[in-house]
């Protein structure tokens, strides 16, 4: 095919349209998944119980470290809803370009300008994610794919081959008016399509609860030794955590501090229970039980439930030996278990422990080795968490009365996804609340 | 005089100054650290060119015809890092520590001597390698989450092919939909204690073992979501069976202070495994030969294990493949959980040849 031949073939093809039909058919797609994050953000945060942990899961990656990241939000609303209305802004300009000589020819200009805008935020968010967040979303890489699509194509619609294009200097120099009235039309189709967002994801929020997709307690909750807080607490969290899972770590800093830094709004108190996803005591559950987790088992998360215990019970310092412990995940080594007898010791000696971490006798080990009692009380902490199926790390909000649990009124659970604010709320709620006689 | 002019010469001035300055500490001696008054000291003369020559007093040794003072060499203690200087006597550089022979997890003699296994683990090392984000760890087969190695074998056509070279491999078949997936009712008593006595058996190959891949199958049949769900109960049912083998006897501490890591992964019910490469790759020596050791076809009672010896014996019906039995035995050998101890992670230094040793084995009589 010669060189004439082939431009009359792309005239007669009209690559511009079907280029600018390409670009609204990518901006429905960007628009979908921007939907689609918007919704995995409020669940995240207006009914944690409902949203799975990492937020999504495809492969190895998982939502949870973008979503839960400060870009994530801008003035108030998920990026996500500005991601929709743009996308829609997208769509709207491509398919003005499928009309032609829409804003006096300069549809094709503007498109390109957006499509360019779209691919500079997501390289931003893309080198923010590469740099400072753990595990890249992948329905955000789609939208960083999305993006590219659709410059490419809006390139094609602008810069047909073998067609005539308009410079932006002709169009600023000719057809100024023609272009401030297609910026005017596309920036209302950007306000409102936000605008209706902003209502819509606000006013969802009021109908529904946090507490929507929480777990059912049965039964009264088991005895836990280690306490942190207030003397005389108006609301205990009873937190669960499994030592060997990195969002329990995250989970017990924040409280920890909010503690630490009297975030609460009335005295509390935090209690210890222990999940850890391995079987303890191995004749309490069966061989294929569903909770265990080899990488649970493989850092030994028995062995720094029943160390907390136990040095609860020899010195009365368990908390602080789970701050301890906790500490070793930024020691953490991939071939190498996170909790050893030997890291514990150590651990266990460094808050003043006179035990000699060398001996395999030493009283720490001795009862981690021998004691049933502490081994008995973490099967029931395990035993509770299993059958309504918590999720390490679960905090269970309850209403305190002279220093107990007040187990007339329900407690309000929370998880990792919950935001503090919720969790000061609940508490708030728990410590407020007027008992029916 | 301008104001800006001013202070334009004024800046102009004190760059200036700067700039003389860091010329003059450039070019002289300041700053230098001064050199020792050596003087006083006569020099020793000495001739390295023969032994009698080249004596010199304690402390300094022969430079051509000079004795010169021996430098003292910086050595770190016992858990420093060893990057940037030698260990001290007695002490070996290990994983860029300094550390007592006693402490070093040194490369298991069978996988010095075992060439095919020492490449599989170099090569499970390499792979395992190219998926880490920690340039600063060592080349090892350990840092691989099960995620890691699951994606690793389902990019890998010949990833069974690659495990065959691991001795001690065994593999555990489950009769179709067990353990159930919402009871516990499987194994019963009788046919735990049948799957520990056999798992026993290896019990020497586990413990010596690293790490260990628990990979799961699933028979081609059926929803892939149930065939995920058994997959993942085997697995567990497994892992707890292996793990009360290697432990029994020992107290959590002593358990938990040498536990081996057990890596458990599924792969997809789409990619069977042919019964006849199952028995080349898990059941036969790679040579093609029986495998020495205890029979590496485990099951759930006495007469399965008979059926499966004797179909997976019959090349007959390995070769048949558009018939019910051939059919039949696919399903029964897809169902399974393939069990591979792995007795070192390639990133163990090589213990030093004893050279006594090593003269002694030349020594005749």
């Amino acid at each position: 095919m010669t060189t004439g031949q082939t431009s009359v073939f792309l005239r007669l093809l009209d690559v511009q349209r079907i280029a600018a039909a390409f670009c609204a058919l990518f901006g429905l797609v960007g628009i979908g998944l921007s939907i689609h994050l918007t919704r995995l953000k409020f669940q995240m945060l207006y009914t944690p119980c409902k949203s799975a942990y990492g937020g999504c899961r495809v492969g190895g990656l998982t939502c949870d470290d973008a979503l839960g990241s400060s870009w994530s939000m801008v003035l108030g609303m998920p990026i996500s809803v500005w991601g929709a209305g743009f996308y829609l802004t997208i769509t709207v300009a491509a398919a003005m370009v499928l009309r032609r000589d829409s804003f006096g020819g300069t549809a094709a200009n503007l498109l390109i300008a957006l499509t360019m805008f779209a691919v500079l935020v997501s390289a931003a968010l893309a080198g923010y994610t590469a740099v400072a967040l753990p595990s890249p979303c992948p329905f955000c890489m789609a939208l960083y794919a999305v993006a590219v699509l659709a410059l490419v194509s809006a390139w094609l619609a602008w810069r047909p081959p073998g067609g005539t294009w308009l410079t932006f200097r002709q169009m600023a120099q000719e057809r100024l008016a023609d272009a401030l009235d297609g910026v005017f039309a596309l920036s209302l189709v950007m306000v409102a399509s936000t605008g209706i967002q902003a209502l819509g994801y606000h006013g969802f929020r009021n109908l529904v609860d946090a507490q929507d997709g929480c777990p059912e307690l049965a039964e009264d909750l088991p005895e836990a030794t280690i306490h942190a807080g207030a003397g005389s607490p108006r609301a205990i969290l009873a937190l669960f955590v499994d030592m060997t899972c990195s969002k329990c770590l995250s989970e017990f800093k924040r409280l920890g501090s909010a503690l630490r830094d009297e975030q609460f709004p009335v005295p509390v108190q935090l209690w210890i229970y222990h999940m850890p996803r391995q079987a303890c005591d191995t004749s309490a559950f069966p061989d294929t039980w569903d909770r265990k987790d080899n990488d649970a088992a493989n850092n030994n998360a028995c062995l720094a439930a029943l160390a907390a215990e136990c040095m609860e019970k020899l010195e009365g310092r368990g908390f602080l030996l789970m701050d301890g412990m906790f500490a070793l995940h930024g020691e953490r080594q991939a071939s190498a278990a996170l909790f050893t007898p030997e890291r514990i010791a150590n651990r266990a000696v460094e808050l003043g422990m006179n035990i000699d971490p060398d001996d395999p006798h030493n009283p720490l080990f001795r009862c981690i080795d021998g004691d049933k009692e502490v081994l008995e009380r973490i099967t029931a902490h395990q035993k509770y968490s299993d059958r309504p199926g918590f999720m390490p790390p679960t905090v269970l909000v309850y209403r305190a009365e002279a220093g107990a649990l007040d187990l007339r009124r329900k407690p309000l659970v929370a998880n990792a996804n919950t935001s503090l604010n919720t969790i000061l709320d609940y508490v708030r709620t728990q410590a407020e609340a007027e008992l029916q006689p | 005089m301008d104001t800006m002019l001013k202070i334009l010469l004024a800046f102009a001035g004190v760059l200036a100054l700067t700039i003389a300055a860091v010329v003059y500490m450039a070019v002289s001696d300041v700053g230098r650290r001064p050199i020792p008054e050596t003087s006083s000291d006569p020099v020793v003369r000495c001739d390295a060119s023969s032994f009698e020559g080249a004596i010199c007093p304690d402390n300094f040794y022969c430079q051509y015809d000079t004795c010169v003072p021996v430098e003292p060499v910086t050595t770190c203690a016992e858990g420093e890092s060893c990057r940037e200087c030698e260990c001290d006597t007695g002490l070996v550089c290990y994983q860029f520590r300094c550390t007592a022979p006693s402490r070093v997890d040194w490369k298991p003699l069978v996988c010095e001597e075992d060439e095919r296994l020492s490449k599989a683990v170099a090569t499970l090392a390499d792979k395992c390698n190219k998926r880490k984000k920690n340039i600063d760890e060592l080349a090892s087969a350990g840092s691989c989450t099960p995620a890691d190695w699951e994606m690793l074998a389902m990019e890998d056509a010949e990833f069974d092919l690659l495990l065959a070279a691991f001795p001690g491999r065994f593999a555990v078949h489950f009769p179709p939909g067990r353990p159930f997936l919402k009871s516990d009712a499987w194994p019963s008593p009788v046919e735990r204690d049948h799957l520990i006595r056999q798992i026993q058996g290896f019990r020497g190959t586990l413990r010596a073992a690293k790490q260990i891949f628990v990979i799961g199958r699933a028979s081609p049949d059926g929803a892939s979501s149930t065939n995920h769900s058994l997959a993942v109960r085997r697995m567990n049912l497994l892992s707890s069976l292996i793990e009360a083998v290697i432990y029994e006897g020992m107290t959590p501490t002593q358990r938990d202070q040498q536990r081996i890591r057990i890596r458990s992964f599924s792969l997809p019910t789409d990619r069977p495994i042919q019964p006849k490469t199952y028995r080349a790759t898990y059941l036969l020596d790679p040579g093609g030969g029986a495998r020495v050791g205890p029979d590496p076809l485990v099951t759930w009672d006495d007469a399965s294990r008979e059926w499966f010896a004797a179909s997976l014996a019959n090349e007959a019906l390995l070769s048949a493949t558009n018939t019910g039995d051939w059919q039949r035995l696919n399903g029964a050998v897809n169902r399974v959980v393939l069990v591979i101890p792995i007795p070192c992670l390639g990133d163990e230094p090589t213990r030093p040849r004893q050279v006594l040793q090593e003269a002694a084995k030349g020594v005749p009589g």
